[in-house]
């Protein structure tokens, strides 16, 4: 496993970007989150979820729990929008202590707009840049391009998604060699992401 | 006119059994059937927060919600819809993602817009933070400031008495230059007409509002006239100004 893993982060910077992967909805066909355990690494991983894309929903956070629970991780997650009773103290030291950071799907365009508000956004780059594992599923993959076809605002639109690339393109080098400069998920399922695609300027 | 009633905490979502403070922002209205909007984007669009408030205000008003989360069920024209409320009712949560989100979606520019229009804007915790120019924020534990929309020139402070925390940093930020602070504990409402303070209304007979600002260096607090709600023919009461010590 250790010898995969070696193979795709060559400079320890990983991101992991899913076209579309609920917890709950994957039962019977786990392949994904294997391979993602084994991004994160070590023998008892430590993940924290980041369900900002949906608002911080509870069903969210216990699907997420209920997939990895058992599977000797060490599990948290970040709420940016209830006040929790077991708060993970300062946020930054919370997010670098993890092995690594799965963000979950929902608005894109809220959760840039929060991150930023938040100043997450320039901490989850240095988690990034340290060694931290970052992985999500739709808008959770989108978050770490340049671009993504999002319908964050009602109807299909290409979005600005991270602008980590403004002021620092060796990032962004990195970043679109793994995958590509824009993402769109989930493309077949959503064929309007796909019309937007191919009618963004540049595409 | 322009009004703003910001609640120090209370409301339907806080003080279960005492409509006091929601039937006042209503009775502001003047209208039978007043059109009511709740945006919940401080608690991310929490599913059962948006069922309570339509426990609360179907029956007797015209209730609807926009969420930010979820565009595609939300009115189509988000401009239109809010210029259309007779009130716009925001609840509590993070100020800092409700900033955050309201921005994304342009919803700033349009709450200003409904308050410049006579839209009646009212909120409670983070739904009170947001219309000023600076409030105190504990969401994240140590107390933080938060830039607002800025709609009155004010800082603000809300949940004022029970939380020492969120009053020692307010009384710190005030010496650095923050702008002198409306505050109001649970309970108790701050009634804005236009940028100024107009009267401070309560639901429980012991809360009060506040202002607290500094005068040839020290900061002074200021306990308001307070009219309890729940008493019909209590007029507006009249307490000394009374300076209070620094915490």
């Amino acid at each position: 496993m250790a010898d995969g893993t070696e193979a795709v982060r060559p400079d320890r910077r990983t991101i992991l970007a899913l076209g579309g992967h609920e917890f709950s909805r994957r039962r019977g066909n786990e392949a994904l989150r294997d391979y993602m355990l084994a991004l994160a690494g070590g023998p008892e991983p430590r993940i924290c979820l980041l369900p900002t894309a949906s608002g911080d929903p509870a069903e969210q956070i216990a699907a997420f729990r209920s997939s990895l629970g058992g599977l000797h991780c060490r599990l948290s997650h970040l709420s940016l929008f209830r006040l929790e009773h077991e708060g993970v103290g300062d946020l930054a030291r919370h997010l670098h202590s993890q092995d690594l950071i799965y963000v979950g799907g929902g608005s894109m365009v809220n959760l840039l707009a929060i991150w930023r508000a938040h100043r997450l956004d320039r901490i989850l780059r240095s988690c990034w840049q340290s060694g931290v594992a970052l992985a999500g599923q739709s808008a959770g993959a989108m978050c770490w391009f340049e671009w993504g076809i999002t319908r964050s605002p009602g109807e299909t639109r290409l979005a600005p998604a991270s602008d980590w690339s403004r002021g620092c393109s060796a990032s962004t080098t990195t970043v679109t060699r793994t995958a590509a400069a824009a993402c769109s998920t989930p493309s077949p399922s959503e064929p309007s992401r796909a019309t937007a695609w191919t009618t963004a300027p540049g595409s | 006119m322009r009004q703003i009633v910001s609640f120090g905490g209370g409301g339907f979502s806080m003080e279960s059994g005492n409509p006091l403070l929601d039937e006042f922002v209503l009775g502001l209205t003047a209208r039978e059937r007043p059109k009511v909007c709740f945006l919940p984007s401080a608690s991310g669009d929490a599913d059962h927060y948006i069922v309570r408030f339509y426990r609360h205000f179907a029956a007797r008003c015209e209730a609807s919600h926009l969420s930010l989360f979820r565009r595609e069920r939300a009115p189509a024209e988000p401009r239109e819809h809010l210029l259309s409320q007779d009130l716009i009712y925001v609840g509590g949560g993070s100020v800092t993602s409700l900033i955050g989100v309201w921005r994304a979606h342009g919803i700033d520019e349009i709450l200003r817009e409904a308050w410049e229009r006579g839209v009646i804007l009212c909120g409670l915790s983070a739904g009170s933070l947001c219309w000023f120019r600076e409030g105190v924020s504990t969401f994240h534990g140590p107390p933080q400031r938060i830039e607002g929309l800025g709609l009155l020139p004010w800082s603000n402070t809300v949940h004022y008495s029970s939380e020492l925390a969120r009053r020692q940093a307010l009384f710190g930020w005030l010496r650095e230059g923050m702008a002198p602070a409306y505050a109001a504990d649970d309970g108790a409402a701050l009634h804005f007409v236009g940028e100024e303070l107009a009267q401070v209304v309560a639901s429980r007979s012991h809360a009060r509002g506040y202002r607290v600002e500094l005068r040839h260096g020290h900061v002074v607090t200021t306990k308001l006239a307070t009219r309890y709600l729940g008493d019909p023919s209590c007029v507006p009461l009249i307490e000394p100004v009374a300076a209070l010590a620094e915490a």
